[in-house]
């Protein structure tokens, strides 16, 4: 069965313009992020948890987070990374290597993410190596995925 | 729940990678109409006609509206229902809970997903993550990490995986339904593309276009209507918090395990691999397949690779897990879950034909898994009790 | 909350995504004679004796697989309309224009359809309209320029 001759297809592009708000919390962060380059996170109000990214509430103990807020990072730790092989991922990725990170004094079961790798060698990449992150010198917007553009290993 | 329900017509169309033949509302016709003629209804029979899909994948939205010569719905009760890769299991969850709860005799449950909408592929899927903090890089990413941990952790290697996967493809074979019918070697499966280790590509879900309806009826209702009901014993939902990478780190899915423990521990099942004699599990990777069935405690922690090696999840094994092939062979994903529980429920009527396993199977869980990591799980059985 | 101690962002995420929707055969045939041929097909449910425009491969209110091709006129009437006078991207044409559910004769359901060379002001229900085809015709709905009064 050929598609074309015998089956006709009708187009239709969705194009929309979302706009997310991000809350009182995130809000923070974004804002410490690109006014200051510092990396914030919130506590649980009940068992003193770091929250990162903050949030809310913590999502053992489900009650408000308390209004104490501490910097975390900027280095971090490498927790995992993998080469981004599918074609056309690395374009859209900006980079090569995507890595799974955790921000020093954050727990890392609660708040890795992930996030670009910046490496000469991909070959010296190791899980547990030391990290640390590049900024967006310009034209920041709160943004991790944007404001840092990747992390790459301490040296020395 | 004070009454019961159980699945009176099973019905799902052959699904394949692209269906350029049918629109989707007449690909969802296919599937009612197999249902309906499973249970030997006529659509004035139905009462109540329930819905889902992910409609990112095809951009056409409130399909449930637009749908209605496929499912039979005109002027009948019934809504939509979007759970994301769940969405077929809540559809399903959804149909018992008004069959059983006696507002409804007769309820179908309709799901598809037509992924031949669109050439993106999953790109739409793209924003269903944490919409204000993930780096898109999708089920991918997720299924490579957990895979790789599963290794570090347990000691298995990518043998088992492609053990696994000829496991599956065998099964497909046998399964006129399933979209990837491949006849595979060990060769095939080990030389196949890369995408992130150690995910290769048939180590991964495809995108399927196909859809799958069930027919629900009350407990008055269900003896009238088929000889073989399968009773919807018990069903559970568990939502998750997905902002760390849990699964990563700690090798262990909470809301898996905790569907698992709540649905046995009420239905009195004390030896999983003894008190239920087959499973339909939502696996999107061949690695999940292994890990998932470790975390609804088929076997022990770090014992599925094992377990697949001796054959235990196959056709003729002591243990059957996705006799129809699975996610990895079919994957139309709105309806994924729900095919879970089709497949299910026949393997309890000993009507899967080919694909029939070979233990005698009185009781199965069928499961659902999607966006946030969130679980859902139903026991079915040939007898209530 | 006060309002000080807020300190939400909003985020632009813009999203796009190419859709190709099949048709199947009922509407790959209604849109390929309206491409070549400028006739527009309805599809006739004898047990409901209910003519569908646009056409359908399962009637919709028995269930019955439907196979019985109707040619309808390209005249038909007007059963109600709205004159648009805001701009939307998603507008088929700019504001202002008419816009009715057009019956065509020997059809029993109506379609959405633009109305033109028309005076906006004097448009009437139940007013007689025949289609207007398009020169470059691609295979959709708008292969149909417009409804114009006869």
């Amino acid at each position: 069965m050929t598609e074309k001759a015998e089956f006709m297809r009708l187009p239709a592009t969705v194009n929309l313009e979302y706009k997310y708000s991000t809350g009182r919390y995130l809000g923070r962060f974004y804002k410490e992020l690109r006014d200051n380059k510092r990396l914030v996170a919130n506590k649980c109000g009940k068992c003193g948890r770091v929250l990162f990214p903050p949030r809310i509430a913590c999502p053992d103990c489900m009650v408000r987070a308390s209004d104490e807020w501490v910097e975390v990072g900027p280095q971090a730790t490498l927790i995992f990374f993998y080469e981004l092989q599918i074609p056309g991922l690395a374009e859209r990725h900006a980079a090569n290597y995507l890595g799974v990170l955790a921000l020093d004094g954050t727990e890392a079961e609660l708040s890795c993410f992930e996030h670009r790798l910046m490496v000469d060698d991909p070959g010296k990449l190791r899980e547990g190596m030391r990290m640390e992150p590049v900024f967006n010198e310009e034209g920041r917007t709160g943004r991790i995925r944007d404001d840092i553009l990747g992390f790459k290993p301490i040296e020395g | 729940m004070a009454g019961r329900a159980a699945i009176v017509g099973v019905g799902q169309t052959y699904h394949r990678s692209k269906r350029p033949d049918v629109n989707q509302i007449e690909m969802i016709n296919e599937a009612v109409r197999a249902a309906l003629e499973d249970a030997q209804l006529t659509p004035k029979e139905i009462d109540c006609v329930l819905f889902g899909n992910m409609e990112q994948a095809e951009g056409s939205y409130l399909m449930d509206c637009w749908a209605t010569e496929g499912t039979g719905a005109y002027l009948k009760e019934g809504c939509k229902v979007h759970t994301g890769g769940t969405t077929g299991a809540s559809v399903a969850e959804a149909a018992a809970h008004h069959a059983a709860s006696g507002l409804f005799d007769t309820v179908l449950a309709v799901t598809y997903e037509k992924q031949d909408e669109t050439p993106a592929g999953m790109g739409p899927l793209a924003l269903v993550q944490d919409y204000l903090w993930a780096i898109h890089t999708g089920a991918f990413g997720w299924f490579a990490r957990m895979g790789r941990k599963y290794m570090l952790e347990t000691g298995c290697q990518e043998e088992h995986a492609a053990i696994t996967r000829l496991k599956s493809d065998r099964c497909a074979c046998k399964n006129p339904h399933a979209h990837l019918r491949l006849n595979l070697t060990m060769q095939d499966v080990l030389n196949s593309r890369m995408l992130l280790y150690p995910l290769r590509l048939l180590y991964m879900c495809p995108t399927t276009a196909g859809a799958c309806a069930l027919v629900f009826a009350s407990e008055e209702r269900a003896p009238k209507i088929t000889k073989k009901p399968v009773w919807v014993k018990d069903w559970e939902t568990v939502h998750y918090e997905m902002v760390g990478y849990e699964a990563y780190f700690t090798s262990r899915m909470t809301s898996m395990e905790t569907a698992a423990n709540r649905i046995y521990h009420r239905n009195g099942i004390t030896n999983v691999r003894r008190d239920i004699q087959c499973a339909e599990i939502y696996e999107p990777s061949t690695w999940s397949e292994l890990q998932f069935s470790e975390w609804f405690h088929f076997c022990e922690k770090g014992e599925a690779w094992r377990m697949a090696e001796k054959g235990v999840s196959d056709l003729e094994g002591e243990f059957p897990i996705n006799p129809s092939g699975g996610v990895v062979c079919t994957n139309p994903i709105g309806c994924t879950a729900m095919v879970r529980v089709a497949e299910a429920a026949l393997q309890i009527r000993g009507d899967a034909g080919e694909h029939q396993v070979t233990r005698d199977v009185k009781r199965a869980v069928a499961t659902g898994f999607g966006g946030s990591f969130w679980t859902e799980m139903l026991l079915l059985q040939r007898s209530w009790d | 909350m006060k309002r000080e101690e807020t300190e939400a962002f909003v985020l632009a995420q813009p999203y796009s995504a190419p859709y190709e929707h099949a048709t199947g055969p009922v509407g790959t045939r209604f849109f390929t004679e309206l491409r070549d041929n400028q006739k527009i097909l309805g599809m006739k449910c004898s047990g409901c004796n209910i003519v569908y425009m646009p056409p359908r491969s399962t009637c919709p209110r028995c269930f019955a697989k439907l196979e019985e091709w109707v040619e309808l006129g390209d005249e038909g009437t007007l059963l109600t309309y709205t004159v648009v006078r805001y701009h939307e991207p998603t507008h088929p044409t700019d504001a202002p224009f008419a816009y009715g559910i057009i019956k065509l004769d020997g059809a029993d359901t109506g379609i959405g359809h633009l109305l033109g060379e028309v005076d906006l002001k004097n448009i009437s229900i139940g007013m007689r309209v025949k289609a207007v085809f398009k020169e470059e015709r691609e295979g959709n709905l708008l292969d149909i320029k417009y409804f114009k009064p006869i």
